[in-house]
């Protein structure tokens, strides 16, 4: 049998419009390209879930990758049908948290079925440990009481996504809309810490006074 | 005042020294030196420590409140609206789940060399394996096709049928005389009878056709 040659793309733009071609009657030529396009970004989605788990192997991300393409496949493309939107990043954006999800369901499951050592409850959606609860609860009334500033919404959210996600400076830059540079991140981040151990200290003194309100704004709500 | 500035260090020195990014050789100086100043970094650290313990945990599953998928990879791709952006950002900001979902969604969590390599040596980069799953996806497209045209086939005719069925049904209870009802309703009692009858008597006449036949060759035979 003669095998016919992948359709690749070397644009970024065109992933999209592949992905289009496919799910309406693609040969199976388009859809090698397809693969071929979107399987890096997968296999590095399923490696940074699966890390945060344990140290893979190559074994597992492999049986992981095979389990994202299997997903996809399901119902007649469902998965891939869902995506609505026309931009290259918004689709491999999507393609990773698919991943994300069959690697995080994957190890939950094996998790549940392992006995739960003490102290490592499964939590849902927005709930933390009671300590930490605590703790959370009483820092964001101390950010969401403080004096208001341009952005200070916004600045919380950075706040937040930093020390509660993990999301780095650069990472949380890199969202579009927020139109943010890394420094910018990461002086909102520091500012807004310090004001923020000012205010639980009780601490009035000329550092609350020096905290942000100039450099610290943020222009909130606008793209 | 100044000259106390001049003496201590600065809020963002304090910063730097509490470790957020590598503090300069004076700063280090000067801590060594001034038990205020480092006191004040050794609370900052204290105080980053406790933030850095409330990062979510890995266990944390979706909650009923929760964005879409697709929805958290269109903030990361730049396709969404501002006020739903907004709403994100709020939710995002305190659900474990989607935080995580966000930082995936992003991709930007680096990886190593190794892992790289590793990446590069997998079994599904081999173009062997995606002309395989090219293949098969392009089949499961043909059936998901072929089994669609046959399930819309197949609903057609029931539906057809149940048209046909509640057409019957309507007609006999039309404003008929009782007279009418009875003859239709015998009439669709027979109608079964009459075809077996017909089938049995064309099944007789063949039977008749080929004895006739049979008997000729016979004849002939003879």
């Amino acid at each position: 049998m003669r095998l016919r040659q992948p359709v690749v793309t070397t644009n970024s733009d065109e992933v999209v419009f592949l992905l289009r071609g496919c799910l309406d009657r693609g040969s199976s030529a388009e859809w090698e390209g397809f693969v071929h396009r979107v399987h890096g970004t997968v296999a590095c989605a399923v490696l940074r879930a699966a890390r945060r788990w344990t140290i893979p192997t190559s074994e597992m991300i492999d049986a992981m990758v095979e389990a994202v393409f299997l997903r996809m496949r399901l119902d007649d493309f469902a998965v891939l049908r869902r995506f609505r939107g026309n931009r290259p990043e918004g689709l491999l954006a999507y393609l990773r948290t698919v991943a994300f999800e069959v690697v995080q369901d994957d190890f939950l499951v094996r998790h549940v079925e392992q006995p739960a050592p003490a102290g490592a409850p499964m939590l849902v959606g927005r709930t933390l440990p009671m300590e930490r609860d605590v703790l959370f609860g009483r820092i964001d009334t101390c950010l969401r009481e403080g004096p208001a500033f341009p952005g200070s919404r916004r600045a919380r959210q950075l706040f937040w996504m930093y020390y509660r996600h993990g999301l780095t400076a650069r990472a949380t830059a890199e969202i579009p809309f927020l139109q943010l540079s890394q420094q910018e991140v990461e002086n909102t981040i520091r500012q807004l810490t310090r004001r923020t151990q000012d205010s639980l200290a009780g601490n009035t003194g000329v550092r609350a006074a020096e905290a942000p309100g100039g450099s610290l704004s943020l222009n909130e709500g606008e793209p | 005042m100044r000259s106390e500035d001049e003496r201590h260090l600065t809020p963002e020195q304090i910063d730097l020294a509490a470790g957020m990014q590598d503090a300069p050789a004076e700063v280090t100086a000067h801590l060594e030196s001034c038990p205020q100043c480092a006191e004040a970094a050794d609370a900052s650290r204290r105080f980053r420590a406790q933030l850095h313990s409330l990062r979510a945990g890995k266990t944390s599953l979706r909650g009923t409140e929760c964005p879409a998928t697709e929805e958290l990879a269109q903030l990361a791709g730049g396709e969404l609206s501002v006020e739903r952006v907004d709403w994100l950002l709020e939710h995002i900001a305190g659900c474990d789940y989607c935080g995580a979902m966000l930082e995936a969604a992003l991709g930007s969590a680096a990886l190593r060399d190794s892992d790289l390599q590793m990446l590069q040596q997998l079994r599904t980069a081999e173009p062997n394996w995606q002309h395989r799953t090219g293949l098969a996806y392009a089949r499961s497209r043909r059936w998901a096709w072929r089994a669609g045209c046959t399930g819309s086939a197949v609903a057609a005719a029931i539906l057809a049928a149940l048209v046909a069925s509640g057409a019957t049904r309507w007609i006999a209870e039309r404003d008929v005389s009782d007279s009418e009802r009875l003859i239709a309703g015998a009439r669709a009692v027979l109608r079964p009878l009459t075809r077996a009858a017909g089938a049995v008597s064309r099944a007789a006449r063949g039977t008749r056709l080929y004895g006739v036949v049979r008997g000729e060759k016979q004849y002939r035979r003879r």
